[in-house]
């Protein structure tokens, strides 16, 4: 029987490919250039597009096409909702009708657009997560965010949080399984009844995992404090990050990519 | 009534790079009023065995059966099946989650539709067996001690009334009082007739204490029998996945220095018998 064995959502899969090897840096902004250029497709027939950019990404980082897309999964039912509540509740030309609930061909557009747009969203971010391990995805936020340390912003404290939180992500999910198989092995029934009655199955799982996650906060505190950890200040890293001249190309090849999508996708 | 393994394999994450046969061909019976150890090193598949024992994990090829009931039955004989089977984890205190010590031990017989009255009586029963005054029942399980916590686990097991029980390494992490004072509660709760599995890498206990042991090694049974049976073998040559006790190794090589004493783990016996060496 598996329980919590199927999350791929920021899960890294390590592979030597130029994508790989780029610099967090590049890839990061190139993220956000991406999806900056989803949010601007309006017609939902760009999307093949999109789509076929995603398919030569994925060759190129060497990451199984399956993999990619079960990132997806997380977030199928949120993509139906919403594309579901804009193909019922947009106005304009009906095009079918029962009762009280009407189809337009304008909600058709809308929710297609809306659907798809989040889909993409979804996969071309996994991307990110997909092919930069979180400690470099970390120090690429520190690096980027740095400019902004002048203004108090803490740069490295927030990256720091952010590996440890990705850090422990798969040990909150094994913890979890353990609580979840002793709770079964006591008779619960987690399976069964409606909504309310499922969700209150899951208070004997939710309460010691709380309980699990403060004591592991702390011994970290403990241990990084033994260790004399001091946050940012004066800290020198193992491997600096390097931008290379791959690095200069890949983005400037993003942003013509999408920069050409956009003015393809305006005039119609 | 017996709990009956057969030539049971198990597959973790069949059909994916990381599929690790965790158990191939393991056969077992554990009867009530017996106290069944398995041992084997970290990896070996103990806690796979235990987890299969009552339906948290299905066999991938052969059996396990319950008083004659395949764990791959349908859903209401698996309720049955894990309440007949208690399993009590490595670590159990992190199962505790209720507001009162009463309310964790209802948990379990209110699963399974137990009435009230009866759940009080056998919470009373319970909390006994397991040497927990009831001036606790309103207390938190949090604010219980380490080894409080442990027994109260255990006897949030038993309240439902199990016909045998499995616990993964219970003495793991406690001191050597609340070690002695559990191992002489199961040994009692064997003696009243409930089987018991005990899964442990602790060779020693499991000589000490156990009817019968199953020697696991990469998931597969290399030894299964006595205690007894086990040190002949032992003396004979080592076993697969096995390290020896101190006191054991210490005998070897007091045999092989030509004393002639007896091949236990029991030290008084062993004291006397060196005495009576050294004065002849």
């Amino acid at each position: 029987m598996k329980f919590l064995n199927h999350l791929t959502l920021g899960q890294y899969v390590p592979a030597d490919s130029p994508v790989h090897r780029l610099d967090p840096r590049c890839k990061i902004l190139s993220v956000v250039v991406l999806l900056a250029g989803i949010f601007l497709m309006v017609h939902p027939v760009a999307f093949l597009a999109w789509g076929g950019l995603l398919l030569v990404l994925a060759r190129f980082s060497r990451v199984p096409f399956r993999v990619v897309l079960q990132g997806a999964r997380p977030v199928v039912m949120l993509v139906i909702f919403t594309a579901g509540i804009h193909l019922f509740l947009t106005k304009g030309v009906v095009l079918w009708e029962w009762g009280p609930v009407s189809v337009t061909r304008e909600g058709v557009t809308m929710a297609l657009r809306m659907g798809l747009r989040l889909f993409f969203l979804v996969l071309f971010a996994g991307f990110l997560t997909l092919t930069t391990s979180p400690m470099e995805l970390s120090d690429g936020l520190e690096s980027l965010f740095r400019p902004f340390q002048r203004f108090g912003f803490p740069a490295h404290e927030m990256a720091m949080m952010m590996t440890i939180s990705l850090r422990f992500i798969p040990t909150l999910f094994d913890e979890t399984d353990r609580i979840l198989r002793a709770q079964l092995a006591r008779g619960a029934d987690l399976e069964h009844g409606g909504l309310f009655r499922r969700l209150k199955a899951f208070i004997p799982v939710l309460v010691p995992l709380f309980v699990i996650v403060f004591q592991r906060a702390e011994d970290l505190a403990l241990a990084m404090e033994a260790r004399c950890y001091q946050g940012g200040s004066g800290r020198t890293r193992m491997n600096p990050l390097e931008w290379k001249k791959s690095d200069t190309f890949a983005i400037a090849g993003v942003i013509g990519i999408v920069a050409f999508f956009v003015l393809l996708d305006l005039k119609g | 009534m017996s709990i009956r393994v057969d030539s049971l394999c198990h597959v973790y994450h069949s059909g994916t790079p990381l599929e690790t046969q965790a158990l191939s061909g393991v056969d077992l019976l554990v009867e009530r009023g017996e106290w069944v150890a398995v041992v084997g090193q970290t990896g070996s598949g103990k806690s796979t065995l235990a987890q299969h024992l009552n339906a948290l994990l299905l066999p991938s090829s052969g059996w396990v059966k319950v008083d004659n009931i395949p764990t791959t039955a349908g859903a209401a004989e698996l309720r049955e099946i894990r309440r007949k089977v208690g399993l009590v984890f490595q670590y159990p205190e992190h199962q505790l989650f209720a507001e009162s010590v009463r309310e964790e031990m209802a948990f379990g017989p209110r699963n399974w539709k137990f009435p009230e009255e009866e759940i009080e009586r056998s919470t009373w029963k319970a909390l006994d067996l397991l040497g927990l005054s009831q001036d606790l029942l309103d207390r938190s399980p949090l604010q219980l001690s380490g080894g409080q916590k442990r027994r109260l686990c255990i006897a949030s097991v038993l309240v439902s009334k199990p016909d045998y029980l499995v616990l993964d390494e219970p003495t793991a992490g406690l001191d050597a009082n609340g070690r002695n004072e559990l191992l002489r509660i199961l040994k009692k709760l064997v003696e009243e007739g409930l089987g018991v599995v005990h899964v442990t890498h602790d060779l020693e206990l499991a000589l000490t204490m156990a009817d019968r042991i199953l020697v696991l090694e990469k998931g597969k049974a290399v030894f299964c029998g006595t205690p007894e049976s086990l040190l002949d073998e032992l003396l004979e040559r080592p076993v697969r996945g096995l390290c020896l006790p101190p006191l054991l190794e210490f005998v070897s090589r007091l045999r092989s220095y030509g004393y002639s004493v007896p091949y236990t783990l029991d030290s008084e016996l062993l004291a006397d018998c060196l005495e009576r060496e050294i004065r002849s």
